[in-house]
């Protein structure tokens, strides 16, 4: 019992984080109707500045500055690159945001090297806290507290205030929102520095202990993939829920699939589970049906 | 009288893979390039030119997947590697003949395609796209926990080629004429299995599978209303695709003599992407210039480091402009550019030369 407690916990962390990142890949897709694949660099990124800005600045000032950062370069993608692709296949766009990954990882290793960088929430320390055995380090604490306090401020944004609004409706239907004398072009750059944001978050309690900020951890982002899809791509509670499917099954499958196929199942299991659902909700648990019209 | 090649003037010229004197002086400078790549250029560039080749023709598989049927496939590297375990398998394990393992391997492939398939017809779209992300981890994981067939995290060593008992690697002396060495010898081997490869392709995308595949690209629903086989043109493109892809990773593995299962991971699927991408989807030729380009790519970074000193020839942990990373980035900047700027890819780039020149003075 003690076990499964502490497995669960773990997984609710890491879910968590899972959670952010698959909620940047659902609004920027909700938002501009592109899927980020460099959402992962981005992720990436974003835990790097953490980790290499505290070296000479407090840990805080290192995260607004990469806030900053990655809502610039999200905005300059957007504006740049993914603009013009508007109304093109949509392989085509996702095939630019793989050519932006794959520049955005050659870029971070110029940067700072293949190395591993250490932990990205360092001032929370390793400190655990037990209760009836169960051990609870304060950084899983801590992720679960902030994604729960990101994933409020996201709902009261997007169900109270009108920018929320005006967001719901462009991704709703463009022409309808344009009609109604809303900036599509500035919700489309919204819902790039919303996932810019989300990115850092992500990227702080994905880099931090047990856990490394390394180049590889654009490739570790991509695990909130399935999370997506078990979801559905255009929900925000998909994504959510997604999330900690995916983590639990991770974190309780590791601990309890040991033995069972080569003892690395756990890595499969969310992409089994993606594709069971997939076979019965071809659009996943919440996202929205096509219509379709010849 | 003489035909410009634009116009098809008899059913016998409708048939033909190219037409027009032009295409045809075109074929033997294409011809001519393919032979002498490996006998003027250095050791170096031989081995790059065999991986190109080698790369085409697996990219060649996602052509019929990706370009014609417009089934987005993140995956197709698991059919590579699929065909590269396939011979290793039958090469080292079974010690079977080379004529077995080679279409063997594609065709082992092409059985995986034919389960993979299916998810085509329910799913679309990025649900597809991850889908055969998902096909990826999971050929990756079964690498990982099968160390009896694939020598685990460390790799192991792929079959010999040997054709009548004489290794392809080794020297062959030809008729008294000429010497070729291994990479030369490689490189004719594949550049044959690639123009039989590419002709099929080429001939499939030109007839009745091609323009169903083209249809369910542009709408699959409009396609299946026109009566188009939803259901067995999906799984076929898959099926064809798996197979080019099988068959590369058996010459892969024979080419690299080791092979580690590492490196048949999501990026080898968007380096495939990428070739169709850059050299033009849905165009044959596009393949082999995309593969060629995306290849030699690192070459020519390397040989641009003495004109441009900040970029340093040695590998390092720490990061810097090495020739490596700076190929890395113009690589992803390449497909970006390409999409954003010339979304046909450099077969784009040279159609629009190529029609200029043969309608003057009529195009300007």
């Amino acid at each position: 019992m003690v076990k499964l407690l502490q497995l669960v916990f773990q997984g609710l962390s890491l879910g968590s984080v899972y959670s952010l990142i698959a909620l940047g890949f659902v609004i920027v897709f909700k938002g501009s109707g592109v899927f980020n694949f460099a959402h992962g660099e981005f992720v990436m990124g974003g835990a790097y500045i953490v980790v290499v800005g505290s070296g000479q600045l407090p840990w805080g000032v290192a995260i607004v500055v990469s806030c900053a950062v990655l809502v610039v370069t999200a905005l300059v993608c957007e504006r740049f690159l993914l603009r013009p692709m508007l109304g093109r296949p949509l392989f085509a766009v996702i095939m630019v945001t793989l050519g932006l990954s794959i520049m955005a990882r050659a870029v971070a290793a110029m940067l700072w090297g293949v190395e591993e960088r250490g932990n990205a929430a360092a001032p929370i320390g390793r400190n655990v806290v037990r209760i009836e055995g169960v051990a609870l380090p304060w950084v899983g604490i801590w992720t679960i507290i902030v994604a729960a306090g990101v994933m409020a401020v996201l709902y009261w944004f997007f169900q109270h205030t009108h920018y929320g609004l005006a967001m719901r409706a462009t991704a709703v239907h463009q022409e309808a929102a344009a009609a109604q004398g809303i900036d599509i072009r500035r919700m489309f750059a919204l819902s790039w520095a919303i996932a810019g944001v989300l990115a850092v978050a992500g990227g702080i309690f994905l880099g931090a202990f047990p856990r490394q900020v390394g180049p590889s951890m654009g490739f570790v982002a991509l695990a909130a993939l399935p999370a997506i899809i078990i979801g559905g791509f255009d929900s925000l509670p998909g994504a959510i829920v997604g999330g900690f499917a995916v983590g639990l099954m991770q974190v309780v499958g590791s601990g309890y699939l040991g033995d069972f196929g080569g003892g690395r199942f756990h890595e499969v299991l969310p992409y089994l589970v993606m594709l069971a659902v997939l076979a019965v909700r071809p659009f996943g648990l919440f996202g929205s049906r096509d219509v379709e019209r010849v | 009288m003489t035909t410009s090649g634009l116009i098809a003037e008899t059913y016998r010229q409708e048939l033909m893979l190219r037409r027009g004197r032009a295409a045809h002086a075109g074929t033997l400078v294409v011809v001519a390039l393919a032979v002498l790549w490996p006998l003027v250029l250095s050791a170096r560039w031989q081995t790059a030119g065999v991986f190109a080749l080698i790369a085409a023709i697996a990219a060649m598989g996602l052509h019929i997947t990706t370009g014609l049927a417009g089934q987005v496939s993140l995956g197709h590297a698991a059919f590579v590697a699929i065909g590269v375990y396939s011979a290793v398998w039958m090469g080292v394990d079974r010690g079977w003949a080379w004529w077995i393992w080679l279409p063997a391997s594609g065709l082992v492939a092409a059985i995986v395609g034919l389960f993979v398939g299916p998810f085509a017809l329910r799913l679309r779209g990025l649900y597809l796209a991850v889908v055969t992300v998902a096909l990826l981890s999971v050929t990756q994981y079964v690498w990982g926990v099968w160390p009896d067939l694939t020598g685990g995290f460390n790799g192991r060593s792929a079959q010999r080629w040997d054709i009548r008992g004489h290794s392809l690697f080794s020297d062959l002396d030809v008729f008294g004429l000429i010497t070729l060495n291994g990479n030369q010898l490689f490189w004719f081997v594949c550049l044959a299995i690639l123009a039989v490869i590419a002709i099929a392709a080429r001939n499939l995308q030109r007839t009745r599978p091609g323009r169903g595949w083209a249809a369910i690209r542009d709408r699959d629903l409009a396609a299946a209303v026109a009566g188009v086989p939803i259901t067995q043109a999906k799984v076929s493109a898959f099926v064809v695709g798996a197979f080019f892809g099988g068959v590369a990773g058996a010459l892969l593995a024979a080419f690299q003599s080791y092979v580690v299962p590492e490196q048949f991971g999501l990026e080898l699927s968007v380096r495939y992407i990428a070739i169709i991408v850059i050299g033009g989807l849905g165009s044959v030729a596009g393949v082999v210039v995309g593969s060629f380009f995306v290849t030699i790519l690192p070459l020519i970074i390397t040989s641009l480091t003495g004109l441009l000193p900040f970029i340093s020839d040695r590998p390092s942990t720490a990061g810097g402009f090495t020739v490596d990373l700076v190929a890395a980035f113009v690589y992803g900047l390449a497909i970006v550019v390409v999409l954003v700027f010339e979304p046909r890819g450099l077969m784009g780039v040279w159609e629009r030369f190529r029609d200029v020149w043969r309608t003057w003075p009529w195009s300007r």
